[in-house]
């Protein structure tokens, strides 16, 4: 996988080392910030705080479901034009699936992440044919795994090898909802 | 958790099951090309493995022999695949007893009965990983796929009860779930290769057997933190 390059963003600065890491050991350049070249996208996305729906402050609640979501989606449409030219171009997202929907008063995250399913499924068929494959890392927000399983499985998902997993969730934990 | 087992120790023992061509050749080879030891147990003779038993998997004392002779060759086994399976198309009405039978007794029981007989050498040592082959059809279904889409299904549910059930043992269970591949399962005039099937897949292509064995491959390296999963390399065929 040498000679390719990643960029890399999000908020768990203890995630981001891991990823650096280990996609670095598999030969990618990890990056920060946009360049002219890009083949692979992950961005680890975030969850809003827990809080009532009803009777909640609504500004608050769109707020906070936009403050995830807005640079998920912007980080995607601007890689989207460089992966094209590198023809077989990744985006991983990181985030908690369906799983903040089995958990009270989590309506805020789980829109955030069932909106980022929805982004990874349909991106997935859009992008399939530019040789781009969209997929998102699941990790669950209360119990997460260790950052160097989470990295494998972006690692994995970053691989040649890995070209026909198209908009899948794929999720690192024991157990769970499994919901495809 | 963080995962800090080494995956798949060099010279570890793996089982793979059907090794003898498709899915399982594939997968002997890529654990084999990762140092691992590899025991093919097929109906015929794997070819490319460092011990090739032939073996009906869904013969139980057959299956307990044959995981004696290779604890006792190779070692205890760290690593299992369950590969070995059959398809055929047919619909509903023209799927008799027999069929129905064959079917599930090969994929399900097959599965099953290795995975009984693995288990609990794995538990007994606190460390191993399995990782099944189901099926997108499993999951997904499709015209004249009853009785296969039934067995993979099912091997679906049997990969996240086991998983519960050595959950505090350090044995993890996940699964593939491969969508329509190019293997010999899939004949030359199958529906699956046919250019308006193609056409669906967002990749455009049927699913490779390396691809196929990479998520194996990573499966039974991402360590304790991950069990009673699905992985499904299928194109893009379910989304």
């Amino acid at each position: 996988m040498a000679g390719r390059s990643a960029l890399v963003t999000g908020a768990d600065t203890v995630l981001l080392r891991s990823l650096t890491e280990r996609l670095g050991a598999d030969g990618i350049t990890v990056t920060s910030r946009p360049g002219e070249e890009l083949d692979v996208l992950v961005h680890a996305v975030g969850s809003p705080a827990p809080g009532p729906f009803v009777g909640g402050d609504a500004a608050d609640w769109f707020a906070g479901v936009m403050a995830e979501l807005t640079p998920a989606f912007l980080a995607v449409r601007d890689a989207v034009p460089a992966l094209r030219r590198a023809g077989a171009g990744r985006v991983v997202l990181i985030g908690a699936g369906w799983l903040p929907a089995d958990r009270p008063g989590s309506t805020a995250a789980a829109a955030v992440h069932g909106a980022l399913v929805a982004l990874t499924k349909t991106l997935a068929r859009d992008l399939g044919p530019d040789g781009i494959t969209v997929n998102q890392v699941v990790v669950d927000p209360d119990s997460p795994a260790g950052p160097a399983a989470v990295a494998a499985a972006v690692s994995y998902l970053c691989r040649p090898e890995a070209g026909a997993v198209v908009g899948q969730l794929v999720t690192v934990a024991r157990g769970g909802p499994l919901r495809p | 958790m963080t995962s800090t087992d080494p995956p798949g120790p060099p010279g570890s023992v793996a089982v793979v099951t059907g090794a003898a061509s498709g899915l399982g050749a594939a997968v002997a080879a890529a654990l084999r090309a990762g140092g691992r030891r590899v025991a093919g147990l097929d109906l015929r003779p794997s070819p490319a493995v460092d011990l090739a038993v032939e073996v009906d998997v869904t013969d139980g004392a057959a299956v307990a022999a044959a995981l004696a002779r290779v604890e006792g060759e190779l070692g205890p086994v760290e690593a299992l695949v369950t590969a070995a399976g059959i398809y055929e198309m047919a619909p509903v009405t023209a799927i008799d007893d027999a069929r129905w039978d064959r079917m599930l007794r090969v994929n399900l029981s097959g599965t099953a009965t290795v995975c009984a007989a693995v288990l609990p050498g794995m538990v007994a040592r606190g460390r191993g990983a399995v990782v099944t082959v189901s099926s997108d059809l499993g999951v997904g279904g499709s015209e004249g796929d009853a009785h296969y889409a039934a067995s993979k299904g099912a091997i679906v549910g049997l990969t996240r009860a086991l998983a519960t059930e050595v959950a505090s043992t350090g044995v993890v269970v996940n699964s593939v779930a491969p969508g329509a591949a190019d293997t010999p399962m899939l004949d030359a005039g199958s529906p699956w290769r046919a250019e308006n099937f193609l056409a669906t897949l967002p990749v455009r292509r049927l699913v490779r057997p390396d691809e196929i064995a990479a998520a194996v491959v990573f499966l039974l390296e991402v360590g304790p933190a991950m069990s009673g999963q699905v992985v499904s390399p299928n194109a893009g065929a379910t989304i």
